[in-house]
This record gives structure tokens, sequence and C-alpha cells, in this order.
């Protein structure tokens, strides 16, 4: 057999394997294989993040040991609360003024918990935003945990293994949070896009939207809690002639510089799934 | 082969995870550079033309295992860009100092199209206007300043492993 014919099946074969994992990845089938492979990648990202971030801590210029840095984060996360009541004072004030009796519901939001984690990867695929986090199932988390850090929403857990969690970041193109624009008090859909910023698609043509406003998470669908700052508006394309505009949104986080999240381990995502699946139709009679 | 894949798996595995939490943080514009994509190629170039389909087929693996991405596309991608190069073998310009720049910047189109194609045919937005002139040319560029440091040691380390036969 000449090396050409032989190296061509090797290739045909590497590419029917791959086209195979890809097919079984798509049906859910390989989560448990991915979680015993990514358990040593995930020992060794440790090692790799922990050896890069102390060399690159050497070029900064205020040095900070690992420890204070997880005991910030944990002071972060009581800033982080205050600002969550302050952004409730907020709404509040707001729904007082457009003298709304709906907004008499009882607002007992229950006090988040959360789990500082350290950012130990990114996602090495240019046109995905993921990030890799150092905690896992044995710190209780779970998925679609909601991720923030003090200035606002980073995304959700997609994938846990038993030391490490994967988080979408609200920027990537496949993301959506359901949101609200705090002064107008319309809702929208905000999507990642690729070039890193935001855009809140569906807001209604009645509505003036303005540089500047604030977005929160508005809780619908249950995916996270509301009232998170997600970013500001910067910029509104509204055409006459389209049902709907929409507007650029800023986020409030840095997604570059992020090396500390927050995990909300008290919020339990609501399950929809039932309500959309087909349910058979009664036979005509 | 079992010596390709000794050298290869350590390796690829620890540039995908140097790839996943050094490298992602520098970037151009929106592109970052290939590790596994250069030293796939690379290592094919060198002249094990058989390992570096096997080698692109693992180190793709690692990407995704530590990618949000589905399990197998850059796999699939990688082990096809590998195959591309091996197709040199035996050509008469294999020795011009431009074909490992030239099969990178190739390469890293054909990886990222692939991987565009992927995600669009797997229902996710995909804008490739944007993508190819955002992420993908600065890639190539990356890539290719890249690739001539780690080109010469693998084909170093590929004279150790497989020394070419003395001929008298």
């Amino acid at each position: 057999m000449s090396k050409f014919r032989r190296r061509s099946i090797l290739v045909a074969i590497l590419l029917t394997i791959s086209a195979g994992l890809l097919g079984l990845n798509q049906a859910g089938r390989l989560e448990p294989v991915k979680y015993l492979l990514q358990t040593p990648l995930t020992v060794l990202q440790r090692s790799v993040s922990r050896t890069w971030a102390s060399v690159s801590s050497l070029f900064q210029d205020n040095p900070e040991a690992e420890a204070l840095r997880q005991q910030n984060a944990e002071l972060q996360a009581q800033v982080n609360q205050l600002q969550t009541r302050i952004v409730q004072l907020e709404e509040d004030q707001a729904a007082l003024q457009t003298l709304s009796g709906l907004v008499s519901y009882a607002r007992t939001q229950p006090e988040n918990r959360y789990l500082a984690a350290n950012v130990i990867g990114r996602d090495p695929s240019p046109f995905l935003r993921y990030i890799l986090l150092d905690r896992g199932s044995d710190d209780g988390v779970r998925r679609d945990m909601p991720v923030v850090t003090d200035h606002g929403l980073v995304g959700k857990i997609v994938e846990v293994t038993s030391q490490a969690s994967k988080v979408q970041l609200i920027v990537d193109a496949s993301s959506a949070v359901n949101a609200l624009l705090q002064k107008s008090r319309e809702r929208g859909v905000v999507t990642g896009q690729l070039a890193g910023g935001l855009v809140m698609q569906y807001i209604s043509q009645q509505v003036t939207v303005e540089p500047g406003e604030r977005v929160l998470t508005s809780g619908l669908g249950g995916t996270y809690p509301q009232d998170i700052v997600i970013g500001t508006v910067s910029a509104v394309q509204k055409l006459n002639y389209e049902v709907l505009q929409q507007a650029e949104v800023i986020p409030g986080v840095d997604f570059s510089r992020l090396e500390i999240v927050l995990i909300i381990v008290s919020f339990k995502p609501i399950d929809l799934g039932p309500f959309f699946q087909n349910t058979p139709t009664p036979a005509a009679p | 082969m079992i010596t390709t894949l000794l050298i290869g798996v350590p390796l690829l595995a620890l540039a995908a995870v140097v790839q996943s939490s050094v490298v992602a943080n520098f970037h151009l514009y929106g592109g970052a550079v290939d590790l596994v994509l250069i030293l796939t190629l690379g290592w094919t170039l060198a002249g094990d033309w058989q390992g570096g389909a096997v080698w692109g087929f693992a180190g793709g693996l690692f990407l995704d295992l530590l990618s949000g991405g589905p399990l197998g596309l850059t796999s699939l991608a990688f082990v096809l860009m590998a195959y591309f190069a091996s197709l040199t073998e035996g050509r008469l310009w294999r020795s011009h100092v431009l074909l490992p720049l030239a099969t990178v910047a190739l390469g890293t189109f054909g990886f990222h199209f692939i991987s565009l194609l992927g995600f669009s045919l797997l229902g996710q937005p995909v804008d490739w206007g944007l993508s190819l002139s955002r992420v993908t040319l600065p890639a190539a560029v990356l890539n290719i300043l890249f690739t001539l440091p780690v080109y010469q040691v693998l084909r170093w380390l590929h004279e150790v492993v497989y020394p070419a036969p003395v001929t008298t």
C-alpha cells in the first residue's frame, strides 16, 4: 500500500471519528466522557494559570497575593449586594412615579449567596466567549447558576466538572438575556456580538431610548435574577420603516480583565421547558 | 506512530492549556495565536506526514474540551488542515522558507472557515464578514509571526526523534 493511500485512509478514519464525536456531542451523549477528559486538563490548567498569574503579577505595579484577592472578592460581594439594593430602590422609586399600583407586590427576593471563583482559562476559539472557573460541583456549583461581578452580569454556568466550571459570557454570540431598560421600563433581549459588545433587540418603536440609560436583567424566563446590571445604552438604531428598534449596549463588565467572579449559588433557575413541549392535539370529531 | 503520540499528546495538552490560559489574553483585534494549529502544521511539514494528522486530531480534541464549542469540530478542521499540509511532501519547493508561513496562513483561514461553517450549521449566529476581517486576518498575521521559531524547534525535535538514515 502506498504512503499516500495509507495517509488518506488514516485521515478518513480520523475525520469519521471527529464527525462521530460531533454527532454524539450534539445528541448530548458525550457528557460523561467530557467530564472524564476535562478533569486532568483542569488540573494542568490550574497550575499553568497559577504560574502565569504569578509571572504576570511581576509586571504589575501593585502585585496582590492570592489570599488578598479572594478576600477582596468576598468584600466585593458585599458591595454587590448593596448595589443590588440601590438598584431595587431606584426601581421602586420609578414604579411610584408611574403611580402604578401593580408594583405593590412583595419584593421578597432572598438575599443572594455568592461563591468567589478565579478565572483559570478563556475559550481558545476566537469565535466563542466562554471562561473557565476553578470552582466545580465539589464547591456546590451547578449548571445555569448566574455569574456576576460588582460591575454587573458576566454570564451563566453551562458545564460543571468536580473542580471546574465553564461559563458562557453574555457577549457570546449565542447568548441571549431577557432585559429591561431602567427608565423607560421597556423590555427586550440582549444578545452578544462577535466584536465583544451587546445589542438589545426587540424594543418597541413607541419608546424613546436614550444613550446612557441603564440596562438590567428583567428576570423573565427565570434564567437570571432580576435587576442585575447588564450595561448602559451607547447608541440607538431606530428606522422608521421597522416595527422594532434596537440599541447598542456597553457591558458593565470588562470581560478582557476578568480575574475573579462571583457565582450566585442561591439562585435556582426556573425550568420553563415543559410549557414549550409539544402537546398532542386532540383529534377532530 | 507511538513515538509521535508519546511526544504529541503531552505537548499538545500543554499547548492547549497555554493557549487557553495565557495566549488568549493577548489579542490583535479579535484574533489570537492558534498555538496548537501551528504545532500541528509545523510537525506535519517537519516530515511526519501521517503523524501531523494524528496531532491535529489530538490537539483539536484538547482545544474542544477547553472550549464552549462542540466536541470534534476543531479536531475535524485540524485533521483536514494537516492533510492538506502533507500534500506538499515530495515537492521541489518543499524546503522553501516561505512554505511553513504560507501553510500556516492558509491553514488559519481554513481552520476558521471550517469553525464558522460548523457553528453556522449547528444553528449559531455567524457574522462572516466581521469574523474573517476582525478575527481571522489578525490571527493569520500573529500565527505567521510565531511560525518560524516554532517550526525550527519542531524540525530539530523531528530530527532527534526520527534521525535521517545515513547514506554512504
